[in-house]
């Protein structure tokens, strides 16, 4: 093959690769006009929680420091857009950059004691975050972070297309979470990326490469907030309000599950995790009324949560055991075998 | 106290498996959801031993099924594992107990009684009772058997403990099995003071600074962090209000990170390429 350094370094390579994408670009555009309105909703959610998985992804992923904040960094970018929006009056879109900047702003102050210690004493300091965030968007000056009943935004608008009902807000979302997703990859292939993996895999033989950890880990922490803080605004704009308790420990646990369930340390794997997860979350949902039927009436009012609860442990825990490396993996594995097929395919 | 008991369970696992447990505080909560079933249903004699019974089994299967696979994984994957472990309790809780506060049955005789100018109830008493006991019966488990002895080497190094004939694996076993135990019994005393509920699980997560700050390795630490803790959130509560007493234990935390990351009795540890 005669291949260039353009070629080479091209994040798509062969024709095949541009027919895929331009496949899944066109069937995309299409879906929040074709689809009905319950299933374009869900993969609304779905796209906010890609964006905030590749936040993590980089965060946790590649540059390994476990975060159990997320949802807490999230709710920070959603509070500053929402505090922003009504209580200053600013527009949304002005509001969107700087709501990302302050969520990456906590995401520094909290990942600051990685100065000292690393690996599982950071994951505490992210746990604090968790506890202290949310209390203070539940207690801290109701007049203007609006207490338990949080804040109601009005949606924004371009022109008359207003993004209040699910279809519009599809074309808001989805080329969001699309650029999003080229900006992670990107930044994961960087000389950033890579000196996230460096500090990942050996911190000490990172520092005599001339990495510093410790200013890496702190922009990990900064870019995977950002991401955090850009999930968050579109969560507000989702809603409509923000409140104190749509950003719980479990959400940044329901993260972590999805970073692990798609593959750490990759692109693609947050896509795939968000999508298995939401939609196995649904089939519960819908699933749930007809388990409960064979129970008690008193235990199948709780069914649903319950068993979303146990149906997300149980695939965490198979994907720990039995493939750690997530859907990322397998989908490159099924990519190999079809490249060698109809000969066999040996794993190297 | 309670801090002090959970941070117990949490620094007997990590001391030998370097695994951090994020599930201790709902082994508590199914330790009081269970002991409340067998405590309604039996009676008490033979309650207590069903829920230490109760409490092998899990601790047994929790390790033989889910952590073993995970041996040589990176952190995270314990990490989450445990979070996982966590949440799967947390659903079967709320399947089958929901949500709503049940009152825990009053097993032992309550009264109370003068003491140095503060009136003592006997429940506090036996409470602390209980967990001197725990506490000096670990100590004399750790410093005097043999199995003790082999779980502070196993601390130390795996490989060297293995290569000794320590079976690593069983110390793992019996280190969940014995935070477990522990969660249980406790269990039995917490019931009766806030009733059996399951978000109880949350003060596995409050109990984490108790950990740090006693350091990570220390079992008399993590005594001590419990109560200074414990008693911190409740000064800072009376004195500062709800607000700042309910996120008190974590602002501590992150003090206790950035000043003395490895606690007052950890040790540091040294790391080579």
């Amino acid at each position: 093959m005669d291949v260039n350094y353009r070629q080479s370094v091209a994040m798509l390579r062969t024709r095949s690769q541009w027919i895929a994408l331009g496949v899944l670009l066109a069937f995309l555009a299409v879906a929040g006009r074709v689809f009905p309105s319950e299933i374009v909703d869900v993969m609304n959610m779905m796209f906010i929680l890609i964006v905030a998985a590749h936040g993590l992804n980089i965060l946790t992923g590649y540059c390994g420091q476990i975060s159990v904040g997320h949802a807490a960094f999230k709710g920070t970018g959603a509070y500053t857009a929402a505090m922003l929006i009504v209580r200053l009056g600013w527009n949304h879109w002005v509001a969107l950059p700087v709501a990302a900047l302050a969520a990456g702003g906590a995401g520094v102050a909290f990942g600051l004691p990685a100065f000292r210690v690393g690996g599982f004493y950071l994951a505490m300091s992210t746990l604090a975050a968790q506890f202290i965030l949310p209390a203070l968007f539940l207690f801290a000056m109701p007049g203007i972070v609006g207490g338990i009943s949080g804040i109601t935004v009005p949606r924004p608008a371009i022109g008359d297309f207003s993004f209040r009902i699910p279809e519009n807000q599809y074309y808001l979302f989805m080329p969001m979470c699309v650029v999003m997703t080229i900006v992670a990859r990107n930044i994961a292939r960087s000389r950033t990326g890579r000196a996230f993996v460096a500090v990942r895999d050996n911190e000490p033989a990172a520092t005599i490469m001339g990495i510093n950890p410790f200013g890496y880990k702190l922009r990990a922490f900064f870019i995977g907030c950002l991401f955090a803080g850009v999930a968050g605004w579109m969560r507000v704009v989702y809603d409509g309000c923000v409140r104190p308790d749509i950003y719980p420990l479990m959400g940044s646990i329901w993260m972590l599950g999805i970073i692990i369930i798609g593959g750490m340390g990759t692109t693609i794997g947050p896509i795939f995790g968000v999508i298995l997860v939401r939609a196995l979350n649904e089939m519960v949902l819908m699933l749930s009324p007809f388990i409960g039927g064979f129970f008690r009436p008193e235990i199948a009012i709780q069914m649903g949560a319950g068993l979303g609860l146990i149906v997300f442990a149980v695939v965490v825990i198979v994907f720990l055991v039995f493939e750690p490396r997530g859907l990322a993996h397998l989908w490159q594995v099924f990519n190999e075998r079809m490249r060698h097929w109809p000969f066999k395919y040996e794993p190297g | 106290m309670i801090y002090g008991l959970i941070a117990l369970g949490i620094v007997l696992i990590f001391k030998a498996t370097k695994v951090f447990n994020f599930a201790q505080g709902h082994l508590l909560m199914m330790g009081v959801l269970l002991s409340l079933m067998f405590i309604n249903r039996f009676h008490i004699g033979i309650a207590i031993p069903l829920v230490i019974a109760c409490a092998f089994g899990i601790g047994w299967v929790l390790e033989r099924g889910i952590m073993r696979p995970l041996i040589g994984q990176p952190l995270i994957s314990a990490l989450l594992m445990t979070l996982a472990v966590a949440y799967l309790l947390d659903g079967v809780a709320t399947i089958f107990w929901g949500t709503k506060i049940v009152p825990y049955p009053q097993w032992y005789p309550e009264q109370s009684f003068p003491f140095m100018a503060i009136e003592v109830s006997s429940g506090v008493v036996w409470t602390i009772l209980v967990a001197a006991g725990i506490f000096v019966a670990l100590a004399f488990f750790y410093r005097r058997s043999l199995m003790g002895k082999a779980m502070r080497a196993t601390a130390d190094s795996h490989q060297v403990s293995q290569s000794l004939g320590i079976k690593v694996t069983r110390v793992f076993s019996l280190c969940w099995i014995m935070a477990a135990v522990i969660a249980f019994i406790m269990a039995l005393f917490f019931g009766v003071h806030v009733g059996a509920f399951r978000y109880l699980s949350e003060w596995g997560f409050r109990a984490i600074p108790a950990v740090l700050i006693g350091g990570m390795e220390s079992i008399l630490g993590a005594l001590i962090g419990g109560l200074l803790v414990g008693v911190l959130e409740v000064i800072a509560t009376a004195y500062l209000g709800a607000f700042i007493g309910s996120m008190f234990p974590f602002i501590i935390l992150l003090i206790a990170i950035i000043v003395k990351p490895h606690g007052l009795f950890g040790q540091p540890e040294i790391v080579r390429v």
